[in-house]
């Protein structure tokens, strides 16, 4: 037993002793310096994210947007995942920092690192996307009117909640909204929505609930579920993968529900009428060519609204049935149309 | 008979590495059956981890937060009462903390700093309080509502940034940040390593004396070995694992309010991923040595930070460390059965060849 | 020549940590009582488990009237022949007597319903076939223990068996039902010519009832004689492996001492854990000097008793004086502070951790007293390491160290440590319960020598055992129960095993 134990032992040691020596041999991303050279071809962007990709929603809509800018721009990235681990967030940063001259960094949750982290790496921009800050010079938040959005998205659910011409909906005037957390920016959609709900008829009841999760679908099956079973025709959800148990829920009752931040029809063309988008992916997107043609605004806030396309709806594609109707769809862009004007205030929770 | 003295402890650490091994020997297989070169993977792993200075404050960051809930976890299995609690217990500590350090902003730094420790002591100790008079008074099983309670806690703190207490700049889920004089300074730059990792340090120390050195560590390894046995000989068993949840979730408390000093510097809706679990899982695989507790948490901040490293740099998912952790946890739990096997298979060998001789 | 019925060549059990039966030999003769005597631990229960197909020997041949069988289950011994009586039955309590006998193989109407008549049917005649008397229809849970074991048999008889293993069947028995215990066993060997193996570790009975006797020690087969041939002193050696002295405990009375009232005991009730009632009025008084013997079978209220005065049992009424102290509602600790230790009938349950060490447990009582714990907190590693050396020494604990386990002792070692923890108290009043259950013969000559000296030095001792021999050696008076009432006092010499039994079974009563 001694004897198979000292092998052991020593064998253990060469392993280690191997594994170390091949570390040179590894490409390590880290130490190698930022120059801060933004233009031209080659410029590595970090993509941090505070949960995770496969969302089919806000972060997913963020990972178009590099994408996209890959494709147009010839840049090179890498995503740093978060997964929801709140001891992950400042070295994700970090790690994106060491990487790329452009860090863009996704989620409320990074408000404290992302300042930290920025002041150490002058040479890198951040976008922080879905908060404001300002004063920074390598950093440019973007706020979103998350409210003129769901604004929308309450006009239509309220629209669309007396169509009894529409399988499986009744007349009654009740719709629902389940988020994620009941956090301000899921605040901000909720006063939105209800907003535009009560925009096109004032009876309307809306009940919101929170799944007090992002990320576990059946949470949000049990609140979607206890919402049609109060007689809900019509479910908005901005809980992002949370939200997927919603689209189950409705699937399962032959009920409805609006999807959030990124067009979700795809996910259940049946089911899910509309979304309201969120245009993260574009606001990356366009920030990223922006800092490299060097038109940004230092340290400022830039706000992504209806006027700036950066909210809205969207209807799936076309080979899908369309329960919006032509009429309503022109409401909505007459709503659109005011807002952008400021004929109509929408009410904000930020 | 020699041999029956203290090898025990040996023959635990032989398991114990052998079942390290055996995971990491999986973690392998499942590289390379991914197409991947293990050596490659886990010297991604290695260099993450202790890589650089960095690297190594990276590692030790995580390490804190883990050694004070795992010997929070350990004191309270030894006097045999389960906290499952931890998670809870280090929200309250931590949102009693930042209270403390946004409320008395006046105070010199030392004395703030004393204050929100001990508030997050007192408040993670009461709220280990609670199940362990609700067990040995009403019979309750304490793992039952120690798990509810951490539900109860992390929604009651959510409540509390998200509305009374939430912060005035952006979207955050936060309290606003404590006074700038009880904020622990960074050891390395642009790691979190802070001055909290001396804390844990003194507490390590002081746990691991009461545990093995004193009169109070005697009782609760004895209640928690044979309640009726100290009952029987004059120990208040109750009490003992009332007093022992309440130190657990006093150190729970503070791992809560060192977080919030420390990394965070403020309450943050959801400052834990889970120390208090992963904790917990640590004090069983190291059935509760206070030594060994310090040892697996470095373990596993090693294999957290090091796997993220690894995944970031050559797209190996972080996953596997996991896998690896829970293979390493289910060696341990299938100790005894694999023992039995190894020693059935052994004994089978031996009885043919030296029946007949003395007997063991 | 004389037939084998069953015969074990070269049988060897290796377990894990021992080897329990090395290279056994053993023929069973065809119509005999055969007794397998050794201490505990000695093997003789791997060696029944073995031949009722519990255990697989790890080497060796078994032979049933000369062929070789292989048993991989009690099933098979059965269907062989080869009964067997657990010294804790196996029946079940809510059935009666007739269902108990007849379970597993139960007669059936129509393939689904038991068919109860039949059962009952087979019950009696089987009774009145082996001359056991019961009564079919009687639920088992009503019945003495005596009668339970009777069922026991004639379950084992029900199912065909021609070589019956009874493993310490009069363990639970008082001395009358061990009486008709051998008469029935005499029967079944002389008029249906079954073969008895029985195993026990009381001498006298071996000799009284079996014609041979295999003696087993340490895993090995010492020996087997004709009992015509033994007697107590050479079995016991054979057993032990050394000279035993037998009943040459030194009891000389101390008249000079005063013998002063320690332990008071008035009207006393309590409840079992069930809640019903265990002890219904018990008056009793213990004095310093003297050893009080207290003689019952078990489960009549002795336990509760002994929790009772040492705190860990709630009383109903009556009232309890330690040296004139009323101690109604005080915990464990402040009892044993007012002078009482106590060593408890089930070491492992209450009197030991058996997964601290030696020194650990001997600690126990003084882990926050000076010099052991440094002003109450800090453990003084050294004392504590010298006291358990010392206590090691005095009680001949075997042990290579202070540092072992407690579980990795043997049963009459670990008995040791709580008698060298509770003695070395020094309190002016002991409550020992069973202090030799499952303790070697050696190490119960020595506890007894002990508890003698103990007395010698005037404590006031009371001595609750099941053995009666316990209590007639070391009482100076005997006092019996019987379900929760005391039935008899007496001193010293008074009365005999056989009158006892009467007032330990409720038929005699002194009022």
């Amino acid at each position: 037993m001694k004897k198979k134990l000292t092998i052991f032992l020593v064998l253990m040691l060469t392993v280690s002793l191997a594994l170390s020596g091949c570390k040179k041999a590894n490409d390590v991303p880290g130490a190698s310096n930022n120059s801060g050279d933004t233009a031209g071809e080659g410029v590595k962007v970090g993509l941090v994210l505070a949960g995770g990709l496969g969302d089919r929603s806000f972060y997913d809509s963020s990972h178009e947007g590099v994408e996209k800018a890959k494709k147009d721009f010839g840049i090179e990235y890498k995503v740093y995942e978060c997964r929801n681990d709140s001891s992950l967030l400042n070295d994700q940063v970090v790690q994106a920092s060491q990487y790329g001259s452009i860090v863009a960094v996704v989620g409320f949750e990074f408000f404290d690192v992302v300042q930290d982290v920025a002041k150490e790496f002058p040479d890198v921009n951040y976008i922080y996307v879905d908060n404001e800050i300002e004063g920074m010079d390598n950093l440019i938040t973007v706020s979103y009117a998350e409210n003129e959005g769901a604004f929308l998205a309450g006009a239509l659910a309220a629209m669309l909640t007396t169509e009894t011409s529409i399988e499986g909906i009744d007349d009654s005037k009740l719709i629902g909204m389940v988020g994620g957390m009941d956090i301000p920016v899921i605040r901000n959609y909720q006063i939105g929505f209800e907003a535009g709900a009560k925009y096109i008829d004032s009876e309307i009841e809306i009940q919101t609930t929170f799944a007090e999760d992002f990320e576990d679908p059946a949470k949000g099956k049990e609140h979607a579920t206890v919402l049609y079973g109060r007689g809900a025709d019509i479910i908005f959800q901005a809980a992002g993968k949370t939200g997927e148990g919603v689209f189950e829920a409705a699937a399962e009752h032959g009920k409805y529900a609006i999807g959030v931040d990124s067009d979700q029809r795809y996910i259940n063309p049946n089911n899910i009428v509309a979304s309201m988008i969120k245009e993260v992916g574009k606001s990356i997107y366009e920030t990223i060519e922006k800092i490299q043609k060097d038109e940004v605004e230092k340290g400022k806030v830039v706000y992504y609204g209806l006027a700036q396309d950066g909210v809205g709806m969207a209807y799936g594609t076309d080979d899908m049935m369309q329960f919006a109707t032509e009429d309503m769809k022109n409401t909505l862009e007459d709503i659109k149309a005011k807002i952008i004007s400021g004929e109509i205030t929408v009410p904000t929770g930020k | 008979m020699e041999r029956l003295t203290k090898n025990k402890n040996l023959q635990y650490l032989n398991s114990l590495f052998i079942s390290i091994f055996a995971s990491l020997l999986i973690g392998a297989l499942i590289m390379i059956a991914n197409g991947r070169s293990p050596l490659v993977g886990y010297g991604a792993l290695l260099t993450g981890a202790f890589g650089s200075k960095y690297n190594i404050a990276t590692t030790f960051a995580k390490t804190v937060p883990l050694v004070i809930t795992g010997l929070a976890t350990a004191i309270a299995f030894r006097a045999g009462i389960s906290n499952v609690g931890g998670e809870g217990q280090l929200y309250l500590g931590a949102f009693a903390a930042a209270y403390v350090g946004i409320t008395f902003t006046g105070l010199p730094g030392i004395i703030g700093i004393i204050l929100a420790i001990i508030a997050g002591a007192l408040v993670g100790g009461a709220y280990g309080f609670v199940p362990a008079i609700l067990k040995v008074k009403y019979k309750v099983d304490e793992v039952i509502t120690t798990i509810m309670l951490n539900t109860v806690a992390t929604l009651f703190t959510a409540y509390l940034v998200n509305y009374p207490f939430a912060s005035s700049q952006g979207k955050m889920g936060g309290t606003e940040m404590v006074a700038e004089q009880f904020r622990f300074s960074r050891l390395v730059k642009l790691s979190t390593l802070n001055t909290s990792i001396f804390y844990m340090g003194i507490i390590a120390v002081v746990i691991y004396y009461l545990m093995e050195k004193t009169s109070y560590g005697y009782d609760f390894k004895i209640v928690g070995q044979n309640s009726i046995f100290s009952r029987y000989a004059g120990i208040k068993d109750k009490n003992q694992m009332v007093l022992a949840m309440v130190i657990s979730g006093g150190l729970c408390g503070i791992a809560g309010a060192l977080e919030v000093l420390g990394v965070h510097y403020r309450f943050l809706q959801h400052i834990s991923p889970g120390y208090a679990f992963d904790g917990m899982l640590i004090a069983l695989i190291v059935k509760n040595n206070p030594i060994g507790v310090v040892l697996m948490s470095i373990f596993f901040g090693a294999l957290k930070t090091g796997s993220i490293a690894m995944e970031n740099s050559i797209g190996i998912p972080s996953e596997l460390v996991s896998v690896i952790q829970s293979i390493i946890i289910l060696f341990i739990a299938g100790e005894a059965g694999f023992k039995n096997i190894y020693k059935n298979w052994k004994m089978k060998k031996t009885a043919n060849s030296k029946v007949g001789e003395k007997i063991v | 020549m004389y037939e084998k019925v069953l015969e074990l060549k070269n049988v060897s059990k290796q377990f894990p940590e021992v080897l329990a039966n090395d290279n056994i030999n053993l023929d069973i003769r065809k119509g005999e009582i055969h007794a397998i005597i050794g201490e505990n631990g000695a093997g003789k229960s791997t060696l029944m488990n073995i031949l009722y197909g519990l255990h697989e020997p790890t080497t060796g041949d078994i032979y049933y009237n000369g062929k070789p069988i292989k048993m991989t289950s009690p099933l098979d011994a059965i269907k062989i022949g080869i009964g067997m009586v657990h010294q804790h039955f196996m029946l079940v309590p809510s059935f009666t007597v007739a269902e108990n006998i007849v379970l597993g193989t139960e007669p059936t109407k129509r393939k689904i319903f038991v068919d109860k008549e039949k059962a009952i049917e087979s019950t009696k005649k089987l009774s009145e076939t082996y001359g056991l008397t019961v009564d079919p229809k009687l639920k088992v849970e009503s019945l003495s223990v005596g009668v339970q074991q009777r069922v026991e048999i004639l379950k084992a008889l029900y199912k065909g068996a021609d070589v019956l293993i009874l493993d310490e069947p009069t363990a639970v028995l008082t001395p009358q039902e061990t009486d008709e215990l051998f008469k029935v066993i005499k029967r079944l060997v002389d008029e249906s010519g079954k073969t008895i193996i029985i195993i026990t570790h009381k001498l006298q009975e071996v000799l009284s009832i079996s014609d041979r006797v295999s003696v087993m020690r340490q895993g090995k087969m010492i020996g087997t004689l004709d009992t015509k041939d033994a007697n107590e002193k050479i079995l016991a050696e054979m057993m032990v492996g050394r000279e035993v002295l037998f009943n040459k405990i030194d009891k000389k009375h101390i008249e000079n001492r005063k013998h002063e009232e320690m332990l008071k005991v008035e009207k006393l009730r309590a409840r079992d854990n069930r809640g019903l009632i265990a002890l219904r009025s018990i008056d009793l008084s213990l004095k310093s000097g003297e050893i009080l013997g207290i003689a019952g079978i078990e489960g009549n209220g002795q336990s509760e008793l002994v929790e009772v005065l040492t705190g860990l049992r709630e009383k109903e009424s009556g009232q309890i004086f330690i040296n004139g102290v009323e101690i109604s509602n005080k915990s464990p600790r402040d009892i044993r502070e007012l002078g009482i230790a106590h060593v408890p009938e089930d070491r492992l349950a209450m009197g030991l951790s058996k997964d601290a060490s030696i020194s650990e447990n001997i600690l126990m009582g003084n882990q926050h007293n000076e010099p052991y714990a440094i002003k109450g907190i800090h453990l003084n590693k050294s004392k504590i390491k010298s006291k358990s050396r010392k206590l090691i020494k005095e009680f001949d604990i075997r042990t290579p160290s202070e540092d072992v386990l407690v579980g990795n002792l043997s049963g009459g070692n670990m008995q040791k440590v709580i008698i060298a923890r509770e003695f070395s108290f020094n309190t002016p009043i002991l409550i020992i319960s069973q202090p030799t259950r499952g303790v070697d013969i050696g190490a119960i000559e020595f506890i007894h020598s002990q508890i003698i000296e103990k007395r010698n030095q005037g404590c006031a001792i009371l001595l609750v055992s099941a053995e009666l021999d316990e209590i007639f050696r070391l009482s100076d008076r005997i006092i019996t129960i019987y379900e929760g009432i005391i039935t008899g006092e007496f001193k010293e010499g008074e009365i005999s095993k056989q009158e006892i039994g009467l007032y330990m079974t409720g038929k005699n009563i002194q009022i």
